[in-house]
């Protein structure tokens, strides 16, 4: 007789508090997340410090696309699908750089652009004499792009809402420490790649009792009683914040946090911003962390990491920035091997079928409560039409 | 054999002597190639920012500090075999102190058998001579590979 909760037997709580693993695993749900929210919700891309001047360019990834992101003579961000009007080629080849003589000139027929994607040359012309080809008429299909705080934030969908509705006020203030008061400039940028769904890499920053995991915050952090008074604020659209933790680092004999702060940081604090679908933002006192995720197919996930300082840090205070960030993140630092690990061993099991069901259930005050994740889903379910906990109930009209 | 051979094929031995005791496992012998203000970093640059990046950069006592201090999932994320294949193509001896500058690849052997390579990089080393015995002063390694498949803290 198997036990009422097993991971493969249907949980007895309520539908908002377990999830069908399916939703991990199943291809359908993956091209439905594709369609309905990866291409149709905000996604951050960048940062302004990584486009610094005129003519400054970036190649990005959203939702199997590759943009190219332009920053003009005029100062502004835009973005492109990297597809020139004529045959499709690949405009942009290089991932980063700056314009030559402010164009994009395809290598195949040699169609070039401007800094606006406006289309500036058409080779041998005369031979579209006869036809509506005209270069007046022709540019690099544009992609909306919005800045908030130096974060480059691009859309897919035409239609939807601007990014400061879809954030919220409460979130723009939540993001304002430490993105909003100074400028800032990444320091450090590594991808690598996670064997699980994405949404599981995601929860690892939607819930506070994963932290029993890490050595560095059950040592630092959880047992303490201020630690567990934090409160999660569950926002519109899926968003989360939580509120600042203040860390004991010396439990660990890690340096203390107290000098050279982020701005509107408290000494040797914490504070966590997750903004739907899949940047998680951190900052501990002294660096500020962004990730993203580029989701490659249900069972594989691109994590793109960056570290942060002040854009006039001097060398000295960069370089205690730097430490701080590698004891803690980056490829060499103690949690992100850690939350790497336990979703790849839960991933193992979900795509095997051995495990069914996962359980989304803590309901209390403080940092430990799941109504984070159920924040998540509930916006997730929105614009899929899946409901989470069952993916044979039937499918309805997502309004992703 | 002039003493100028002797210290290069010496430099040679110690450079590969770096690899067998990482693939051991065998810290403390590592360790012992450093002198005691010896310094190791992993540095790699990406196109999109303008600068090299610091991924690690620990004296030798914090490198040490560090292995001792890792945790349990730490090994356990760690553990799989590793081979490295160095090859040395530079050894410039100047008295008592020399550089040495190879290229290395690391292979992962995961429990099943199958291998797959991990990173490939240059150490880019500095050597000074104390007593008799040449020791590592700074082992900087750059970097080519960036997506790295496992992260740990331990020494590359």
């Amino acid at each position: 007789m198997p036990a009422e909760l097993d991971s493969r037997t249907r949980p007895q709580l309520p539908p908002t508090h377990y999830l069908d693993n399916r939703i991990y695993t199943d291809p359908a749900v993956f091209e439905a997340e594709k369609d309905s929210i990866l291409a149709r919700t905000w996604r951050f891309v960048c940062h302004a410090s990584e486009i610094p001047g005129p003519y400054d360019y970036r190649l990005v990834q959203v939702a199997g696309h590759e943009l190219v992101l332009v920053r003009g003579k005029d100062g502004e961000v835009r973005a492109f699908y990297n597809s020139c009007a004529h045959r499709g080629a690949r405009v942009v080849r290089n991932t980063a750089g700056t314009l030559e003589q402010g164009r994009m000139t395809c290598f195949y027929h040699l169609w070039s652009y401007d800094d606006e994607g406006r289309c500036t040359g058409i080779s041998r012309p005369a031979g579209y004499r006869d036809t509506s080809v005209r270069k007046e008429d022709t540019s690099l299909r544009p992609v909306r792009v919005e800045t908030l705080f130096g974060l480059v934030f691009v859309c897919l969908d035409d239609t939807a809402c601007p990014l400061h509705e879809f954030l919220g006020e409460a979130v723009i203030e939540a993001m304002r420490t430490p993105f909003g008061i100074a400028d800032l400039e990444v320091f450090h940028l590594h991808r690598t790649e996670i064997q699980a769904n994405w949404k599981l890499f995601v929860e690892t920053n939607y819930e506070g009792y994963h932290e029993l995991l890490h050595l560095l915050n059950r040592t630092t952090g959880v047992a303490q009683q201020e630690y567990q008074e934090r409160q999660w604020t569950n926002h519109q659209r899926g968003h989360v914040s939580f509120d600042h933790a203040r860390i004991s680092y010396g439990n660990l004999n890690y340096e203390q946090r107290e000098a050279n702060m982020m701005p509107g940081m408290k000494p040797n604090g914490h504070v966590v911003i997750n903004l739907f679908p899949d940047m998680l933002l951190n900052c501990r006192s002294t660096v500020a962390r962004i990730d993203s995720l580029m989701p490659l197919s249900p069972t594989r996930t691109l994590l793109e990491c960056r570290g942060l300082g002040l854009a006039d840090d001097t060398d000295t205070v960069r370089a205690m920035r730097v430490r701080h960030h590698n004891q803690v993140w980056g490829p060499t630092g103690i949690n992100l091997a850690e939350d790497m690990w336990a979703v790849q061993a839960q991933m193992r099991n979900m795509e095997n079928g051995s495990s069914r069901y996962s359980v989304i259930a803590r309901e209390e005050e403080g940092p430990m409560d799941d109504s984070s994740l159920r924040n998540f889903y509930a916006e997730w379910s929105r614009l899929t039409g899946y409901k989470p906990h069952d993916l044979n109930a039937e499918q309805t009209s997502g309004q992703g | 054999m002039s003493e100028d051979i002797a210290d290069q094929l010496e430099l040679n031995r110690l450079v590969h002597a770096t690899a067998r005791y990482l693939d051991d496992r065998d810290f403390q012998a590592y360790l012992e190639l450093y002198r005691e203000e010896g310094s190791y970093t992993i540095v790699t640059k990406a196109p999109e920012l303008p600068e090299p990046m610091v991924w690690m950069q620990r004296s030798r006592a914090e490198l040490s500090e560090r292995i001792d201090a890792m945790s349990e999932q730490e090994w356990e994320i760690a553990e799989v075999e590793q081979t490295r294949v160095v090859s040395v193509d530079l050894v410039e001896v100047n008295g008592g102190e020399a550089n040495t500058s190879s290229s290395f690849a690391l292979y992962h052997t995961g429990e099943e058998g199958l291998t797959s390579c991990y990173a490939v990089g240059r150490y880019d080393d500095c050597w000074e001579k104390a007593t008799d015995s040449w020791k590592l002063l700074s082992r900087r390694v750059e970097l080519k590979t960036r997506q790295l498949s496992m992260l740990s803290p331990l020494p590359i």
